[in-house]
């Protein structure tokens, strides 16, 4: 109350000074009363107003402080690498009932048949929809373990009895350099160290390098989960998720998803 | 036509002195009265003529509510069940809105590899799905602009293509809310409906937007949308989890835009178009940690931001591999 006293006096002054000739003295003292009023009266309204903004500052702050009580817990969430499922196996097409019978039948013509075809393909659709029983699968050492490598087979049309259809296009490396001719239900890394199938990202990384860099930094390969670690995990795809390691440029898309709204109709529209 | 005229009747049934200036016949101070009077009606009439043009489905409380910034916990309590009680009615599905404040501390980043991007547009269908878009016009936040190699001019940019990805003369360019820290869209808007939050994030309150789209034609990327129908989702497809300031289904008639799905990131989560991208060309996280993957990308990788020229200092960068 002082200070609006102090400052409207002057002005109140001010006035009289003005109007000393013409104006009486109570209509001078009258004025004077109203002026320092609305004065009053509307640094009252501000100062309210004030008080108002400050109060709901106060309170649109306290959510975000209760948050940061559970962020500061210092407990931090793992970047979890997805992993291959291990060694693949081989789907020969068949399912285990069908195999058993024909097998039985005529093993040598069944076998033959097998060399003519991709088994590395998907399953034929036609047992599947049979459902009888469980697609057979076959380790890679099934038939590995039996067989000389042969080290003369670096591409894919090299190979003459299986793996026929199988697209290698992987730069200049063979098929031993990354499989393990020692065993084959391993990869094998540059200097001949094993390495599970599990564990494919140290295989691709001994050459990808500035990849394997980008992937570290999240700056190469998808991933889902959190960006912040303090609250939840996070999972980051593996190398062979989105790469065929025998053809391993991304595949081409069509794109199957457009906004139709009005700036993107044709223009003869 | 009728032979009575309105001084006939009255001369036939006086009113009485309530009326004197129907009774004491059309001296000057009369007519001048009633003028005044039909003036004064008039004048009313029209002052209180907006009120009708309140529409059906506006209901008081709607119509009553405050500015976002203006609403305390129990009256956002009040407006959030309001708004879950319309979206079960008017779309058969039950929802969950909340109100996601910034996480203290935190400034989001965005960034896109143009080297890496092949324009296959799962990500807009992500932000679709995600942030319950109209369902008729495929509308999403997100815009995917096939660029001649070695070209900049975004006029040029063709978003309806439909071939096979990626051409090899083309490179693919998503475009979306950069949420500018020095927002034009923000300076426009007329009635502070659209504003800068602490983590960066330029967000909307859709019952405050009077949809005079400003903010529309100030933006230079063409980020914001206007709901020109209210949109159409299946109740099945509706996604519940909701947040006032991200998510919630809009009505006809206001503004969007994209909020870094606010909902999931100020919950530490990643942002939808980002968990959808097949390429692994989007990276997002904290400006403000040094650690973080968004920061190491922009001290190490080759990065722009779009139209810098205009100062409008993005949140979302570009970058390239190499």
């Amino acid at each position: 109350m002082p200070d609006t006293t102090q400052i409207d006096l002057p002005a109140g002054d001010e006035d009289g000074e003005l109007g000393n000739t013409a104006v009486p003295r109570a209509a001078r003292r009258r004025w004077l009363v109203i002026g320092s009023l609305v004065a009053v009266s509307i640094m009252a309204s501000w100062l309210l107003a004030a008080s108002q903004v400050a109060s709901q500052v106060v309170r649109f702050t306290e959510p975000s402080d209760a948050g940061k009580e559970t962020v500061t817990d210092g407990s931090r969430f793992a970047v979890v690498i997805r992993q291959p499922d291990g060694p693949p196996r081989t789907e020969l097409g068949i399912s285990d009932g069908e195999a058993v019978k024909k097998l039985g039948q005529a093993p040598r013509s069944y076998a033959k048949s097998l060399q003519n075809t991709d088994i590395h393909s998907e399953p034929v659709p036609f047992f599947h929809s049979l459902g009888a029983g469980n697609a057979v699968t076959a380790a890679c050492s099934t038939c590995h373990a039996t067989r000389e490598p042969d080290r003369s087979n670096r591409r894919a049309d090299d190979l003459t009895t299986f793996h026929q259809g199988l697209v290698l296009a992987h730069g200049h490396v063979s098929c031993l350099s990354c499989h393990n001719a020692a065993n084959y239900d391993s990869l094998m890394l540059a200097d001949g160290t094993p390495v599970a199938f599990t564990d494919v990202m140290q295989l691709c990384g001994q050459c990808h390098g500035p990849q394997t860099r980008d992937y570290h930094h999240g700056a190469h390969g998808g991933m889902t989960g959190y960006w912040d670690l303090s609250r939840g995990p996070r999972q980051r795809n593996n190398c062979v998720d989105c790469h065929d390691p025998h053809a391993p440029a991304f595949p081409k898309m069509i794109p199957t998803f457009k906004p139709r709204d009005r700036f993107l109709e044709p223009p003869n529209h | 036509m009728t032979e009575s005229s309105p001084h006939d009747n009255l001369d036939r049934q006086p009113i009485g002195p309530l009326l004197p200036i129907v009774n004491n016949g059309p001296s000057r101070r009369n007519v001048m009265k009633g003028i005044g009077l039909t003036l004064g009606l008039a004048a009313f009439g029209k002052a209180v003529w907006p009120l009708t043009a309140v529409p059906e489905n506006v209901s008081l409380d709607e119509f009553l509510q405050k500015h976002y910034k203006e609403l305390t916990e129990k009256d956002k309590e009040h407006v959030f069940t309001r708004l879950e009680n319309e979206a079960r009615e008017d779309y058969g599905a039950d929802v969950a809105i909340t109100d996601h404040r910034p996480i203290p501390g935190v400034k989001f980043g965005y960034a896109i590899n143009l080297s890496k991007c092949n324009g296959n547009g799962k990500c807009v269908e992500a932000c679709h799905r995600e942030n319950n878009h109209d369902r008729a016009t495929n509308q999403s936040y997100i815009r995917v602009l096939e660029m001649q190699k070695g070209s900049m001019d975004m006029e040029q940019g063709n978003t309806t293509y439909d071939h096979t990805v990626p051409q090899d003369d083309k490179y693919y360019m998503p475009v979306q809310c950069l949420q500018c820290d020095n927002p034009p869209c923000v300076t426009v808007c007329p009635v502070e409906a659209t504003w800068k939050e602490d983590d960066g994030i330029v967000v909307v309150d859709y019952n405050w937007c009077i949809g005079c789209r400003y903010c529309e034609a100030a933006c230079p990327y063409h980020a914001r949308r206007f709901n020109w129908q209210t949109p159409e989702i299946p109740a099945d497809e509706v996604n519940p989890e909701q947040s006032y300031l991200s998510n919630r289904i809009r009505s006809a008639g206001v503004m969007e835009k994209c909020h870094f799905c606010l909902h999931r990131t100020r919950e530490g989560r990643l942002p939808a178009c980002l968990e959808a991208c097949p390429t692994g060309a989007r990276v997002f996280g904290d400006l403000n940690d040094p650690e973080s993957d968004i920061v190491w990308i922009l001290k190490n990788k080759r990065v722009f931001v779009l139209k810098e020229e205009l100062g409008t200092r993005p949140s979302l960068f570009y970058f390239f591999d190499s």
